[in-house]
């Protein structure tokens, strides 16, 4: 939870917001001090308009979503968008795992190398596909955070013979 | 004791609450987060009536050893099971929700939740959850309990234990789009130049508590899911007889509740936090740490569940268990230290609210203890399901829980109303209360440790002289619950008025009239760094400008006379 | 009358008036968190199956050799590239409209909905399949199945009821695309659209894996 921003997408490439939100409203005179506590405040005041640029710094570099035609593979440019490598990638996994279950003969690997291509195959679909390569961190802990959760959880359940 | 405070001074400047809201307001959908506030709050409130009337025909079965209100053990099965889905799905969660509502938005200087259509959604949830609950009781009763276990609940049960689980299915809904809402509020509405430390530590409580509910309520969903197709669509995953296992119930029951007993007690440990800083006008004893035990109980609360399965789990698998409940146990303790630590040396004032927050820190004290003797399992192994467990429970729930719920309403209801409780009704109510609530369920460690199991009827003549005294006890715990419904509804009408900050505290929720206008702030409101910097000068200062901002009630100039030690800032005594 | 307030006066923040980069932002981090969520139901569900297969291995490698013949396996695969495509298609719709197009992302999303339709069809009708060679959600005495029906529908029904949802938003996208709601700029919608369509497709991924292969 380090992120302390308030607005993480105002310079998004093309945002809409014109308004800058964070900048410090317009404070051109100061305000006649009228008692002895208004000076505390407004030096308070100071200290969080001061603070409140920091939280720019902090922002995540906003979405790089492949809008390309072409792809880098390898050192190799590729001439299809991105989503369409990976969608590629994913139909011949697809056919491997098939391949290892139907046609080869099964040994003591097959269910580890097949389970390793179903992984590797959700991780790019989460990958690319819902952006965690690009979007905030926070998001990728929120599914993170769970999905190891529940492996152990469910480890558990393996463990625990039945009936007991 | 003669010089009981009441917060600052009597004569308001302020005129009658602005926005005068109708009852009707409350009646219908809004997506304002104070009106939803508002409604959670009084629409569980009704539930704990309804779960107290429950625990009072409990406590009158249990006086004599034989039946004598109930006519067969099935129909107490429904008393007790109907009450404890009650209290804890429909009170305390949908309570804590409900100040989460109220209070979040507010404390972060923010105009409404992320999401209030979705807000409102998941309250909205709540009441026809609720009417399958009680309805439930019609239609052959739930009789498992509010654990639910199979095969009691699957193979022994009537219709009702269906509609029960549904209801529990859809207020787990509820609480999860809930909490995706406060989440998000809190992660980003929080106002310009306020970071994660600087929040009040309401607010923590409730990000902590809504990371909890996001990750283990499914869990049940999940599990209940199961439960009810075993019900109605033939399958038998919890049949042993037919292939299923008992146990895998137990263990997703497990994985959500034990987490979800942290869902019940970490607002109010927040409620704590805000409550005895104010009233003792000293700046909390290391808040970082206190922010961060929350988090740790969110995580390590996730890898204690089978210390509730201790006698039915392998024995081979017991020890882990055992040591992650003690370890536990350490960040319960931190918080403990800390609210010590805040109050020591403090200018306290006794209002019903630190009465309340007071009591709460004695009595889960114990409940904490008795926790921990329960999670060692030799002597576990002779407690479990006796009433020892049940005194435990209610020490956390009751003495922890209700007693921080009935602290936040009298801290806020000002500030939701914009008068104040009457604090000699209050002080009644905390004394009747805590008498109550202790000669009911101390008792009950001695019942439990001489052999008296939980979810009995009829027990062995040698433990009435015990029950008696519980029970007797509790009538007074329960006829106490109305003293605050009658200072509720007299305080509305004539309650003094509170004026904005009437504890004169520094956390934004009270820079800004009572009752808040519908946009919560005129403008954006300036937050004060430290939440709790108590004793500072520039304290004194906010809490000034505050006053002249929103006409404070009329009181004595300020005087900053530092005592050696504790610098005091509020001037209202 | 004094000047000192606790308001700043001046200017509105933003939290009081959410851009729409907030909202989007508000959005994308709410539907994560219900994914979350999401995670652990589905968990429970696939759990009691491996936990099934786990000390059942006779039933499973049954259940495997009885979906040898047509359609079997082979629908359950097409099942399996229908999906994968439609996710596919999905990005393609965001990047049209990141790039502007808006024909193109009613293009790409009505073929999503239109592969996830044929999934949710294809999915019956290998229902029925099975449920004649006596695989039933319910406890069936009388099939070599009695107990396996259940842990194979709880999981997979629950997945393709999250179909059917799908492909209800993914017209009410394209839909509200028909009206213009969505631009170069501002399509939030798009994006959590997509977030649950490939959650659904990665749950999809593991489900192939763990029920009809491993
Ligand atoms: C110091 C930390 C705690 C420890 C080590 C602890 C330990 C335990 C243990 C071992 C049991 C099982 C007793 C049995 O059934 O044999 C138990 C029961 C229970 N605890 Fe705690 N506990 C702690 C704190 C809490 C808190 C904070 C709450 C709620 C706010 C809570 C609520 C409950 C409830 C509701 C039960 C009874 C469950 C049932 O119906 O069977 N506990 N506790
Ligand atoms: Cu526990």
């Amino acid at each position: 939870m380090a992120d302390t921003n308030q607005t993480p997408l105002e310079d998004r490439p093309g945002s809409p917001t014109t308004d800058q939100p964070l900048d410090p409203p317009e404070q051109t005179e100061a305000p006649p001090v009228v008692e002895g506590f208004a000076a505390a405040r407004e030096s308070l005041a100071a200290a969080i308009e001061e603070a409140a640029p920091a939280a720019h710094e902090d922002q995540h570099a906003g979405p790089t979503h492949y809008v390309g035609n072409t792809t880098v593979l390898f050192g190799r440019v590729i001439p299809l968008p991105v989503y369409t490598v990976v969608f590629i990638a994913l139909g011949i996994l697809t056919l491997f795992e098939l391949a290892l279950a139907e046609v080869f003969p099964r040994g003591g690997l097959t269910i580890p190398i097949m389970l390793l291509a179903s992984l590797t195959k959700a991780a790019l679909v989460v990958w690319f596909y819902m952006h965690l390569n690009s979007d905030s961190r926070v998001f990728a802990l929120t599914l993170l955070i769970p999905v190891v959760m529940v492996l152990l959880a469910t480890g558990f359940l393996m463990i625990v013979p039945i009936g007991y | 004791m003669a010089s009981i405070s009441v917060p600052v001074g009597g004569v308001p400047t302020q005129a009658a609450p602005r926005p005068r809201l109708r009852a009707s307001d409350f009646l219908r959908w809004s997506v304002d987060h104070k009106i939803i506030g508002v409604q959670y709050m009084v629409t569980s409130f009704v539930f704990f009536l309804v779960g107290g009337t429950l625990a009072m025909l409990i406590r009158w079965e249990l006086l004599t050893p034989n039946l004598d209100l109930v006519q067969t053990g099935s129909q107490y099965n429904s008393l007790f099971s109907v009450h404890g889905l009650v209290m804890i799905f429909l009170w305390i969660i949908p309570m804590f929700a409900g100040f989460g509502n109220y209070l979040v938005p507010l404390m972060l200087g923010a105009k409404d939740m992320a999401f209030p259509w979705l807000n409102a959604f998941a309250f909205w949830l709540i009441p026809p959850a609720g009417i399958l609950m009680l309805g439930s009781m019609l239609v052959g009763a739930p009789e498992a309990g509010w654990t639910q276990y199979p095969p009691l609940s699957t193979l022994f049960s009537g219709d009702g234990q269906t509609l029960a689980a549904l209801a529990v299915h859809l207020l787990g809904i509820s609480s999860i789009l809930g909490a995706i809402n406060f989440i998000v509020t809190i992660k980003n509405m929080r106002p310009a130049g306020m970071s994660y430390w600087q929040m009040p530590l309401f607010v923590w409580a409730i990000l902590a508590t809504s990371i909890i509910v996001v990750m283990a309520t499914p869990f049940l969903a999940g599990g209940l899911t199961l439960l009810i197709l075993d019900r109605i669509a033939g399958t038998t995953f919890f049949d042993a007889n037919r292939g299923g296992d008992v146990l895998l119930w137990q263990n997703v029951f497990w994985f959500y509740s034990h987490p979800a007993v942290y869902i019940m007690v970490l607002p109010g440990m927040g409620v704590l936090s805000d409550v005895l800083t104010t009233h003792s006008r000293k700046p909390i004893f290391g808040y970082k740490m206190v922010a961060l035990s929350s988090l740790a109980i969110a995580l390590v609360g996730f890898t204690v569940w089978a210390h509730h399965m201790f006698t039915s789990l392998q024995p081979a698998l017991r020890i882990p268990f055992m040591i992650t409940s003690m370890i536990i146990a350490v960040p319960t303790g931190i918080k403990i230290f800390s609210w010590l630590g805040t109050i020591w040396g403090g200018k306290i004032r006794f209002t019903s609210a630190m009465l309340f927050s007071l009591g709460f820190l004695s009595m889960f004290v114990i409940g904490g203890i008795t926790g921990v003797m329960l999670a060692m399992i030799p002597f576990n192994l002779h407690v479990h399901d006796t009433y020892f467990v049940v005194s435990h429970l209610h020490f956390v729930l009751f003495g922890g829980s209700v007693f921080a719920i009935y602290s936040g309403i009298y801290h806020w209801f000002p500030k939701i109303t914009g008068r104040m409780l009457n604090e000699r009704l209050g002080r009644w109510h905390f004394v009747l209360t805590y008498l109550g609530f202790f000669f009911t369920f101390f008792p009950m460690h001695f019942i439990g440790m001489l052999g008296m199991p939980r979810r009995v009827a009829v027990y062995l003549p040698e433990f009435q002289g015990l029950n008696t005294i519980a029970s007797i006890s509790s009538f007074v715990l329960g006829l106490s619950t109305f003293l605050l419904v009658i200072n509720v509804i007299i305080s509305l009408r004539n309650g003094r008025i509170a004026g904005a900050n009437p504890w004169r505290s520094l956390t934004l929720e009270w820079a800004t009239t009572s009752p808040p206008p519908a946009t919560n702030f005129i403008g954006d409101p300036v937050m004060f760094p430290d939440p709790y910097g108590y004793g500072m000068p520039e304290a004194a200062a906010y809490l000034e400008s505050i006053d002249r901002q929103f006409g404070a009630p009329a009181r004595p100039p300020v005087t900053d006379k530092p005592a050696p030690g504790v610098t005091v800032v509020e001037s209202g005594d | 009358m004094s000047n000192v307030s606790v308001y700043h006066e001046t200017e509105a923040h933003a939290a009081h008036h959410p851009s729409a980069a907030e909202r989007s932002d508000n959005l994308k981090f709410a539907t994560w968190l219900y994914l979350a969520s999401e995670v652990v139901i589905f968990a429970v569900l696939i759990a009691t199956y491996v936990v099934f297969r786990l000390h059942n291995p006779e039933v499973v490698a049954q259940f495997h050799e009885g979906i040898q013949e047509w359609p079997g396996i082979w629908l359950v695969s097409i099942n399996t590239f229908l999906l994968l495509s439609s996710s596919w298609a999905m990005v393609m719709g965001l990047r049209q409209i990141q790039l502007g197009n808006r024909q193109g992302l009613i293009r790409w999303i009505s073929l999503t909905a239109l592969l996830g339709t044929i999934f949710v069809i294809l999915q019956y009708v290998e229902y029925t399949e099975l449920s004649h060679k006596g695989i039933t959600l319910y406890y069936n005495q009388d099939s070599t199945f009695t107990d396996y029906g259940m842990r194979f529908y709880a999981p997979t029904a629950f997945h393709g009821f999250h179909v059917i949802v799908g492909v209800l938003w993914a017209l009410y996208v394209v839909f509200n695309a028909r009206r213009g709601r969505y631009t170069a700029t501002n399509y939030a919608g798009v994006e959590v659209f997509g977030l649950y369509w490939h959650f659904v497709d990665v749950v999809w991924i593991v489900l192939f894996t763990l029920i009809y292969l491993v």
